[in-house]
């Protein structure tokens, strides 16, 4: 586990904790449940990076454990070492999965509140939003 | 009496569908998918009459430009919803990248507001 990683995701999870502690204007309250599931997925995120560490932490101990078999020349304890080693390790990869995953479900939760609430209140197709980010399209008010 | 009773069962699920609305997310695509194909009768048939009186040829042209742009149109995947509100959002995946399609229904599961807006390249 590098350390900017956890910084980022520290970071991350400390933006979204802010987004779903701050008032929002009255536009965006069709968008609440997107706060909601920010802090959500930010406690999520917490707890995956929690057990990241933890797996990391038990992959490095057996790894080490296995060196000091096989130099005491204990095979068949370094091969159980290492074996333990690799399903920390497979389990750190899972967990970086489900980390991905939560994180776009982030991501698109967040530029769908973005579009939401830097669009004016009634688009017609071509026109471009005041944040001037993207082009939005479409007729009615959300 | 048993001719009664198929009889009966029938005639329910006639009724049934022929009050049963499309779901939010087929709303969505096949509005999108009619978009898409310039066609402005699709776009719109399930468009609220207000919201209807909005569209034009012109901009659903340009709406179908923008989708084509970004290649084949594929799947779409809700990303969330408001269903007091009757807000859906959906994420619409093509060959060259994403738009999220944001709708709005009425009390009669008719869209009154309807939205796309390109999304970041991932």
């Amino acid at each position: 586990m590098s350390t900017p990683r956890t910084l980022t995701s520290i970071a991350l999870a400390a933006a979204l904790a802010t987004a779903a502690g701050r008032p929002l204007p009255a536009s965006a309250n069709a968008t609440g449940w997107l706060v909601g599931g920010a802090a959500a997925a930010a406690a999520t995120l917490i707890i995956i990076n929690h057990n990241k560490q933890v797996h990391a932490k038990y992959a490095a101990y057996d790894h080490q454990v296995a060196a000091e078999q096989a130099a005491a020349n204990n095979a068949a304890a370094a091969y159980g070492s290492e074996r333990q080693a690799y399903q920390h390790e497979a389990a750190l990869v899972a967990a970086y999965k489900h980390e991905t995953v939560v994180q776009h479900r982030i991501v698109v939760g967040l530029e769908a509140q973005l579009a939401e609430r830097g669009g004016p209140t009634r688009l017609v197709a071509g026109e471009v939003a005041p944040n001037g980010s993207a082009a939005s399209y479409g007729w009615g008010t959300l | 009496m048993r001719t009664w009773a198929l009889f009966a069962v029938f005639a329910l699920a006639v009724l049934i569908a022929g009050c049963s609305h499309d779901g939010p997310q087929v709303l969505a695509e096949s509005t999108t998918r009619a978009a898409y194909d310039n066609d402005l009768d699709g776009t719109v048939a399930h468009f609220d009459p207000a919201l209807k009186q909005e569209v034009t040829r012109a901009t659903v042209g340009q709406l179908s430009d923008a989708l084509h742009a970004l290649g084949t149109m594929h799947g779409f995947v809700a990303v969330g919803s408001t269903p007091a509100q009757g807000r859906y959002d959906y994420q619409a995946s093509f060959d060259k990248g994403r738009m999220l399609v944001q709708l709005r229904l009425d009390s009669d599961q008719e869209i009154a507001a309807y939205r796309v807006t390109p999304l970041a390249p991932q």
